[in-house]
């Protein structure tokens, strides 16, 4: 077999997105919802590279499958419907996601990730006069259920990666070990797999449930993601570089986003 | 003497005239798409006040017109934002001063109030799991931790919401109220409400619904008041016709930085003025740029 060719140039954005597809089996069945085109253009790149049957939803339309052939800036509108193999309410995904053995995985975002893989989009202070006021909880929710949950951000700051959110939105791991499992969250449902963010990749560790460092991306170093990460990651002794996108995983995202979104992302 | 069945159609202002200050009132949409942004802004000019907006679980635009003229209350919120382009403006600016009264919602629980009312039952349970989600703390009067009475394990669970008038937007709908329209959350919303009205971008023939019939998703009986508004989602996008006004989007967020220039924005385009008045405002050279595909 040959050699795989990794690529030089590229964005943020692209790698995430081609990490994250490594990660999809053929079969199963996801979620994104609105401003996610790293997520769908990873579930797009598995689809064309190892997983041809992978489902996939669009949250705010709930179209199936869909097949529109370009990334746009708008992921929450009706013309996701484009080829779409079917569509269901969000009465239906409602039903879906809080059933623990019907959705393999789901992607979420918020101004807020701590160390436990809790996500914050709702406020910040006093509920009735926050000193800050996100969009809502919305259907971050679905983290206490899902099978598994990739958080992604479009920035690496302190202000982002916190220690401790203020509001949790999204359950990750709560406060620990035993976090999801005093909540009564389903057993079979593990919780926050990585956070993937445009410098690099947490996953948690097994014993304390703690954002730990898994890889840094290429230009990128541990120190630099000590000092833009407001919690204290585990930092292993060896922390490998996060594989590029390969020459063919970048062809297809190119070709999938003609309007450049992805570099504007992050 | 044949009878002739009614026709639900009527007036912006007939339709309009049934929302009262305090009243209770839950709006479509998706985003800022397929809203019924033309009759939010009718209630605007209208100055109705202390509305309690009920809104699906993605709010945009059709609601921050609403609290930015001052005609809302409180707000039942999941999500209210506009999309990628950022902060809804007005709702933002006036839950941190205080101006604005957000009762905290997540999509589930705000999905499974307005089916307990819309099946008449007493509350309706949340998953195992919620207890992880902040949500039941931030608003104890709505979710409900009770012992589940056939495990004995906590179970939180949401009482029925019931809005006494209901506000869709669909691109086609026919005289009776039929309409075919692919949003995820209009459904629900039209079952569960006293007093639904719709407004549409076309009034298609009966015949054309019954030769689609297997896709209708809003059922007539349950509609009261039909009102055809063309372009009447925009800024927002209608399904097959046109899609969001990005442009006028990011002029509206502008605006909604503080309240002289919000005025200024409801001058410009929606005090006084028909919707006609106001497509004109925004002008038919960008209206004809908004290709769906």
């Amino acid at each position: 077999m040959a050699e795989t060719k990794h690529a030089s140039e590229y964005c943020p954005a692209e790698l995430m997105a081609a990490f994250l597809s490594r990660d999809l089996k053929d079969e199963e069945l996801g979620v994104f919802g609105a401003f996610s085109q790293i997520p769908w253009a990873a579930c797009q790149l598995a689809r064309a590279s190892h997983a041809p049957g992978l489902w996939f939803i669009c949250g705010p339309s709930a179209a199936i499958n869909s097949k529109l052939p370009k990334l746009m800036w708008s992921v929450s509108d009706n013309r996701m419907h484009l080829g779409a193999e079917g569509r269901i309410t969000l009465d239906g995904v409602m039903d879906m996601q809080g059933n623990p053995t019907f959705i393999d995985f789901g992607f979420y975002g918020g101004f807020q990730i701590d160390k436990f893989g809790n996500l914050n989009i709702a406020y910040i202070g006093d509920q009735k006069q926050p000193k800050f006021r996100g969009p809502g909880t919305v259907g971050t929710m679905a983290t206490a259920w899902l099978n598994r949950v990739y958080l992604f951000t479009h920035g690496h700051t302190p202000r982002l990666l916190v220690d401790k959110v203020d509001f949790i939105s999204g359950p990750g791991f709560i406060d620990g070990p035993k976090g999801r499992e005093n909540a009564g969250s389903p057993a079979r449902s593990e919780g926050p797999r990585y956070i993937v963010t445009p410098i690099c990749v947490f996953d948690f560790d097994e014993e304390t449930k703690q954002a730990r460092l898994k890889s840094v991306h290429p230009g990128h170093s541990v120190e630099e993601v000590k000092s833009r990460t407001g919690f204290k990651p585990i930092i292993p002794s060896k922390v490998p570089e996060t594989e590029p996108p390969t020459v063919e995983e970048l062809a297809f995202l190119r070709a999938f986003d003609p309007d450049r979104i992805l570099p504007q992302l992050c | 003497m044949k009878p002739v069945r009614r026709s639900k159609v009527v007036s912006m202002e007939e339709a309009a005239s049934v929302v009262k200050d305090g009243m209770m009132v839950s709006i479509g949409g998706n985003h800022s798409h397929e809203a019924p942004s033309a009759f939010c802004r009718e209630l605007v000019r209208r100055g109705v006040k202390n509305l309690t907006l009920v809104p699906s679980n993605a709010a945009g635009y059709q609601v921050d017109v609403l609290i930015g003229a001052g005609c809302v209350g409180s707000l039942y919120n999941s999500y209210c934002g506009l999309d990628y382009i950022g902060a809804a403006p007005n709702y933002r600016r006036f839950s941190e001063s205080g101006r604005l009264k957000v009762v905290e919602f997540d999509e589930m629980g705000l999905m499974r109030g307005l089916k307990a009312s819309a099946a008449g039952v007493a509350f309706f349970p949340l998953p195992d799991g919620f207890l992880g989600v902040d949500v039941w703390r931030a608003n104890p009067e709505f979710y409900k931790v009770i012992a589940d009475p056939f495990t004995g394990k906590k179970v939180v669970v949401m009482p029925p919401i019931r809005p006494q008038v209901c506000i869709i937007h669909v691109p086609q709908c026919d005289m009776y109220g039929n309409a075919i329209e692919p949003g995820v959350f209009d459904d629900i919303l039209h079952q569960a409400a006293d007093h639904v009205i719709v407004t549409t971008d076309e009034i298609v023939p009966v015949e054309y619904i019954q030769a689609h019939h297997t896709e209708v998703t809003l059922i007539g009986k349950f509609v009261d008041a039909i009102v055809k508004v063309p372009y009447g989602a925009h800024p927002g996008q209608c399904s097959g016709r046109y899609t969001h006004d990005e442009d006028h989007m990011k002029e509206y967020q502008l605006a909604g930085k503080d309240d002289a220039s919000f005025a200024k924005f409801l001058e410009k385009y929606v005090h006084g003025k028909t919707n006609e008045q106001y497509l004109e405002a925004v002008g038919l050279s960008r209206l004809l740029k908004l290709k769906y595909y």
